[in-house]
């Protein structure tokens, strides 16, 4: 993720001295990866012969009930109703919480006003909020969204309140040195510097989201992946939670690489550290 | 016997897509001599430092032979010093008494030797009442002192410094440069210096080697500085050496801007 | 860091500001909706004490156990692992894929193969806790040692470090910081999954109080527990972030 020059690939980390490399070649090997995976899959069989389906599925019997579930559209649902939830949710969040981030960003005490909110809440866990929601939206779309929006808005704006300190100075008195204005600063130099912050507070909150997701479906839902796991927990489905977990994984994956991209391509190659704490 | 000899050595670096790219350096011949102050002088990209970190042991060359004392340099060693150029290689989490002490430990001296040894070395890099201090607390100047320190609590028989110099101002160079000559005059080990600081190279070294522009870089010349020391910067023969120097550097640089 | 610059006194205004300010929302709102919806402040004091006097303790120190047992299990298999795979290019290569994917299954989705693998018990809870802990452990540690500076290997190999020798004074050290970053965002993960696992099936712990009480609908006793859940959070995550000032992690990066 950071350039490799001035940092030690781990070849050389346990090795003392150049004269044992021929270990590299085995490790440069780009099918290592998949015998790794290999090796699981295999662990998973060895020890999936020992339990029945019910208590522990089999690889086999996992990819069967994938094929069963991909068969009909009962999947499908699942995943959109839970993947419609979380967009919407980060969507609002997101929207809410760049205005508040810049302003505490910007000014001084916007920041002072906000900090015991955000100091406060960012340590109480958005899933410890679904009581409230419950009471006060109800046990359809609406909490489940106010969750997330919960959980979105303080990382995304922490993140963004550290992209706006972490403007380079130098940067905006080039510009204002070049001619430019406030709005022009504010442009060319305060907004690309901040992007990619904001983009990591997402990143950052996107994985919690995932799991905030799938307890509130778990707690109150008839529809989502979190219901599907608990749901197949009456009929001892244990395939299809492991179908549903694996899928969970794929997902939470696939969004964080898609995050990691744009920030990559929109900073410059360059992927900022990010607050992780925003609850 | 040399302290160093390079036979005709050749350093390739795997290209970007894994091809072959243009050695940094070939045909490398050089051979320095016990208890002399050699300075590797050339053009920026033009392989010194490879020359230093092959020496070193922390690479292998790709063709040819490095000696270091008549035997073939086989990794690295404490019996070569490396002062690197930036102050990266510090450890951020000891101070500069524990980074000065690093080698002894490594080699289990016993302990009350160490804390007099660190007390002597910092004394004599002049940090006295900074053993205490962490990296980040201590100029550039004092870092590169403590990375000096830090290779003389090992007593090596050869110091490789690489460009140790180069990220401090001038006037903190200049007197770097006068303190490494007053150390060096004690201890007497071999140095191998890198610079691209003609000036610099001629107030510290004995010999200096010049190398050709890049790629496949080589020394061009060997020339002997017979001047007394402290050297003054403003001696005519001094200044000479430096016209001459510079003239067959512009030659190098030019020669390479000429190539397609 | 920049904040702790800032006088008590210039605080005060802006912290008093918002804090009336909220306080006073709090009691507009609470008066102006139904206080089984929205407990007002009094109501919630109230809920305090008797909380207080009773089970909150006992609830705190169940949640709390489940927690500290799963990250210390999770760190101490997590840390060995990060330490091989960063160190060793093969063991990397064989296991990232599949850290890197179990690292984004929210743990809670393993709420149901806990269960049914070890029993409605503390031992699933702490499981999911260990699930929580391991992979993020494990990836920043890995960071850590991948991203050691090289001069300061090859500077101590230049003074007759061995392998050991290059492990003990500069991988482990390097490492430390990256290690308690991931410990530090472990235990932000761990109190939100513990939460939910017990309020998914418990009869004691932080979380069942939240679902008890709105069970019952005392919603005065939900302010208790979020709050008490804020301070807790709040505290572990204070003493990670001393203990990572002290071993220098300012140039740790969030994986």
């Amino acid at each position: 993720m950071w350039s490799s020059g001035r940092r030690a690939g781990a070849a050389t980390l346990l090795a003392p001295t150049w004269s044992i490399r021929p270990v590299a070649p085995l490790a440069s090997s780009a099918l290592v990866p998949f015998v790794g995976a290999g090796i699981l899959v295999l662990v998973w069989s060895l020890v999936s012969l020992r339990f029945h389906v019910t208590v522990f599925p089999s690889p086999l019997e996992t990819v069967q009930e994938a094929a069963r579930l991909l068969s009909n559209a009962e999947l499908f649902q699942h995943t959109g109703a839970s993947l419609f939830r979380l967009f919407l949710g980060f969507a609002l969040g997101s929207a809410l919480a760049i205005p508040v981030g810049f302003g505490m960003g910007l000014f001084l005490f916007v920041r002072r006003m906000m900090e015991p909110i955000t100091e406060f809440f960012r340590f109480i866990p958005a899933i410890a909020l679904v009581v409230f929601a419950l009471i006060w939206f109800g046990i359809g779309e609406s909490s489940k969204v106010f969750l997330i929006v919960y959980n979105a808005f303080f990382t995304v704006a922490m993140n963004t309140e550290a992209g706006v300190a972490h403007v380079l100075p130098n940067r905006m008195r080039a510009v204002q040195s070049l001619g430019g204005g406030r709005w022009d600063t504010f442009c060319l130099v305060v907004v690309p510097s901040v992007v990619p912050y904001i983009l990591t507070g997402m990143r950052l909150g996107m994985g919690r989201s995932f799991a905030t997701i799938v307890s509130a479906e778990i707690l109150a839902a008839n529809s989502g992946l979190g219901y599907l796991i608990y749901s197949s927990r009456e009929y001892s489905k244990m395939d299809t939670v492991v179908v549903a977990i694996l899928l969970l994984g794929a997902l939470g994956l696939l969004a964080d690489r898609l995050f990691r991209g744009l920030t990559r391509r929109l900073a410059g190659g360059y992927l900022p550290a990010g607050d992780a704490t925003g609850s | 016997m040399h302290a160093a000899e390079f036979g005709r050595v050749e350093k390739a670096y795997p290209g970007r897509d894994g091809r072959p790219a243009p050695p940094a350096i070939a045909d490398f011949t050089l051979a320095i001599r016990e208890q002399e102050f050699f300075c590797l002088l050339g053009p920026s990209g033009c392989g010194k430092t490879t020359a230093l970190t092959l020496l070193a042991g922390f690479e292998a060359p790709t063709a040819g032979e490095i000696l270091h004392r008549g035997t073939p340099v086989q990794g690295p060693g404490a019996d070569r010093g490396v002062i690197f150029q930036g102050d990266d290689s510090l450890m951020p989490w000891l101070t500069a008494r524990d980074n000065i002490l690093l080698g002894p430990r490594i080699r289990r001296m016993p302990r009350d030797l160490q804390q007099e040894r660190a007390e002597r070395l910092l004394a004599l890099v002049g940090l006295k009442d900074h053993g205490h201090k962490y990296p980040r607390e201590l100029s550039g100047g004092m870092k590169q002192r403590i990375q000096i320190a830090r290779v003389l609590a090992n007593e090596p028989d050869m110091l490789l410094m690489d460009e140790p110099f180069a990220a401090l101002d001038a006037q903190t160079r200049a007197q770097m440069q006068e303190e490494l000559v007053r150390i060096w005059s004690g201890a007497r080990t071999t140095v191998l210096f890198i610079t691209h600081d003609v000036q610099e190279a001629l107030v510290l070294a004995d010999r200096v080697g010049l190398m050709r522009a890049g790629p496949a870089s080589a020394i061009r010349d060997v020339l002997a500085v017979d001047l007394p020391r402290p050297r003054d910067r403003t001696d005519p023969s001094l200044v000479s050496l430096y016209r001459h120097i510079q003239g067959i550097l512009a030659e190098e640089v030019a020669g390479r801007e000429a190539l397609p | 860091m920049r904040r702790a610059a800032w006088k008590v006194s210039e605080l005060a205004l802006p912290y008093g500001l918002t804090v009336l300010l909220l306080v006073s929302l709090w009691e507009f709102a609470s008066r102006r909706i139904n206080p089984l919806f929205f407990p007002g402040p009094t109501t919630v004091w109230r809920s305090f004490l008797a909380l207080a006097s009773g089970d909150l303790a006992a609830h705190v120190g169940v949640s709390l156990v489940r927690i500290l047992t799963g990250f210390l299990l999770g760190s101490l298999v997590g840390i060995p692992l990060g330490l091989l795979m960063g160190g060793i290019p093969v063991i990397r290569r064989l296991l990232d894929g599949t850290v890197e994917f179990f690292r984004f299954i929210p743990p809670i989705a393993m709420i149901v193969l806990a269960v049914v693998w070890f029993g409605t018990g503390e031992a699933s809870k702490v499981f999911l806790i260990i699930f929580s802990t391991v992979f993020l452990v494990t990836v920043n540690t890995e960071d850590g040692v991948y991203h050691v500076v090289r001069n300061r290997i090859r500077a101590v190999q230049a003074m007759g470090a061995g392998p050991w020798d290059v492990f003990r004074l500069v991988i482990l050290p390097s490492a430390v910081p990256h290690a308690l970053t991931g410990m530090r965002i472990a235990m932000g993960n761990a109190f939100s999954t513990i939460v939910s696992a017990e309020m998914i099936v418990a009869d004691r712990g932080i979380g069942f109080l939240l679902q008890d009480s709105r069970l019952f609908l005392r919603t005065g006793h939900i302010f208790v527990a979020l709050v008490a859940l804020g301070l807790l959070g709040f505290a572990t995550d204070r003493v990670f972030r001393i203990l990572i000032a002290r071993f220098g992690g300012e140039y740790v990066v969030v994986r």
